[in-house]
């Protein structure tokens, strides 16, 4: 379980995030909305561990971020906005790649097999000849092959065709319930975040986020 | 460590054909420019033919005199096949040292005493012929002098009076002690070989330096690119720190380069006989590794490192005197020395300051990044 309490980060007197208290359960998809600037990858940022809240405590699966952030890290898995691969390599290249640099090791056939569970069938092709749904995809699978247990995902679709949308979606879907991942997840997309997200959280001042999730039924946190 | 470099592999086979290129470039670019400069000066040397008359140690003198200069390339024929290959212009020009040439200069005759031709395409003859006079009256005046040497050893009825051959010997003695006339061109760092008289003498390692510190700065560009790309936000993800992955493959490409300019010590050793002390050149391969990685950690832009990499190594070639003598200005500026990081290996030194300074900034940034990551 994801803990997250009275979390508060400001840079020198620009408050970004203020009070923000919730805790994310095995196997839930929590969607994270909010307009730009409002805090999203800030946020997403500090559950990643890639920078520190300036209060408040955050913990996972009773570890706490602050004393165990070496142990943490082994359980993220983290999907960054920008595409994150080497566009020379093939698809293989860049698992084995990332398999060797990771904690888990990993067959060639097992990384295909995670490449495949999300169609993502081009293993001998170079990245630069992918769409980018194929890209977007490969960029989630790579961030999957040490098996985390919480996953960020940084506007993972952004700016890729409908149906890769739809494949990412019940793959990650897929992966909640049957590993129990819990996973975090930013959008402007409101239709993708009220078909994937158990729960929302919407964040910064604007109404305009809350409001359009007003009759979805989802549960809605706002800060 | 084995599975850094099978990342690093993964990498390199994408640009096996660059990273081969600019790994083997010292040694090519070396070995292409010390060959094409001594064809250049072997062409450009004057053919001339030279027939002998006699044989004896005067006559023979001239010819070894004409044969020691740089500029022409001697051939010794008789009269009938010099004037054949005059004709067809093998030769520029044909000298013949007459019988009686030894006899007419112990006698002080200096007419008459060599006979030259050329063609209608004899372009270096006035210079060519200016030099054989200047040889032959060089032995004449030799020769004259030593005749009065030894008539005043009669008048003065020196004890021990020396004949004609020795008192030649003694004054060809004295002139290749006291050789004011004789210049050669010599680089910053050069030793002349042996046995050889060439208009210039390279420092083979010298120019292999130059073209190392250009191979190895663009070698180390993947320093800039992977940081600077996205990738490098995995990299908090993985077993492995960002800067641990970098200093780890900065190891594989030392063991590289190391490889390399060990079988670059072999090569110069067998084809242009120059050696070097390994330690010198193992401390002066760190020293330049670290601080092309160094440059490449400052770097942003991957084709501004381009640019620089080009212009620090121009200005490194003209304040080395590798390829143009400097020791004139070098000896005014005296503080060009300590900006050149090849100046102590040039001189064929551990390269140690540069290699220390090197080391503490490689430490400065590894210790600070490890208390970023911590």
């Amino acid at each position: 379980m994801l803990n997250i309490e009275s979390l508060h980060k400001s840079f020198r007197e620009n408050v970004i995030l203020h009070n923000l208290t919730f805790t994310v359960n095995p196997g839930e998809i929590i969607g994270l909305v909010g307009e730009n600037g409002a805090g999203k990858s800030t946020l997403l940022h500090i559950l990643a561990t890639i920078s520190k809240p300036s209060e408040g405590s955050i913990s996972l699966n009773d570890l706490s971020y602050t004393t165990e952030r070496k142990k943490i890290r082994k359980l993220i898995g983290y999907v960054p906005q920008d595409i994150a691969v080497w566009e020379d390599l093939t698809v293989e290249e860049n698992m084995v790649f990332f398999e060797k640099l990771s904690w888990v090791n990993q067959t060639k056939e097992e990384l295909r097999n995670l490449c495949q569970e999300m169609k993502l069938y081009k293993w001998k092709e170079p990245v630069n000849t992918l769409s980018g749904g194929m890209k977007r995809k490969l960029n989630l699978a790579i961030s999957l092959i040490h098996h985390p247990k919480v996953l960020l995902l940084d506007e993972p679709t952004v700016g890729i065709d409908l149906k890769s949308r739809k494949e990412i979606g019940t793959y990650l879907q897929k992966q909640a319930v049957e590993n129990e991942l819990m996973i975090i997840y930013t959008s402007h997309d409101m239709d993708e975040i009220n078909e994937l997200c158990n729960r929302v959280i919407c964040i910064g001042k604007d109404p305009f986020y809350k409001d359009m999730l007003l009759n979805s039924g989802k549960e809605i946190i706002s800060f | 460590m084995k599975d850094i470099l099978v990342t690093r592999v993964i990498r390199w086979k994408k640009q096996v054909l660059s990273v081969l290129f600019w790994l083997l470039f010292p040694l090519i670019a070396t070995s292409l420019f010390i060959s094409f400069t001594e064809k250049i000066q072997q062409d450009t040397q004057v053919p001339i033919g030279i027939v002998l008359g006699e044989e004896t140690p005067l006559a023979l003198g001239v010819l070894d005199a004409i044969e020691q200069s740089p500029l022409v390339e001697v051939t010794q024929l008789t009269e009938d096949e010099a004037l054949i290959q005059l004709e067809k212009h093998a030769l520029d020009s044909v000298f013949i040292i007459h019988q009686g040439y030894e006899e007419q200069i112990r006698k002080g005759n200096r007419t008459n005493l060599i006979t030259s031709y050329r063609s209608d395409r004899s372009l270096a003859y006035s210079p060519v012929k200016e030099m054989v006079v200047s040889f032959v009256q060089q032995e004449t005046i030799r020769s004259k002098a030593a005749y009065v040497v030894m008539d005043l050893e009669t008048k003065y009825k020196r004890e021990i009076q020396r004949d004609w051959e020795e008192i030649i010997q003694k004054s060809k003695e004295v002139q290749a002690e006291q050789d004011l006339l004789h210049t050669t061109f010599q680089f910053q760092g050069a030793t002349q070989p042996k046995n050889e008289n060439p208009l210039f003498t390279w420092n083979v390692w010298g120019i292999w330096a130059v073209f190392t510190l250009l191979s190895t700065l663009l070698l180390l560009d993947w320093v800039i690119k992977e940081n600077s790309s996205n990738i490098r936000s995995r990299f908090t993800f993985t077993k492995i720190r960002y800067h641990h992955y970098v200093v780890k493959n900065l190891l594989f490409y030392l063991g590289l380069f190391i490889i390399v300019d060990g079988f670059t010590l072999l090569f110069f050793y067998h084809y242009f006989s120059t050696q070097i002390n390994m330690f010198v050149l193992f401390t002066f391969r760190v020293m330049i590794t670290l601080l092309a990685f160094i440059i490449a950690l400052l770097s942003k832009n991957v084709y501004l490192f381009y640019c620089g990499a080009f212009a620090f190594t121009l200005f490194i070639t003209v304040i080395s005197g590798v390829f143009l003598p400097v020791n004139g200005f070098i000896q005014e500026i005296t503080w060009l020395q300590y900006v050149n990081p090849l100046h102590q290996f040039l001189s064929e030194e551990v390269t140690f300051i540069w290699l220390v300074g090197s080391i503490i900034l490689l430490c400065l940034w590894y210790f600070r990044k490890e208390k970023v990551d911590a």
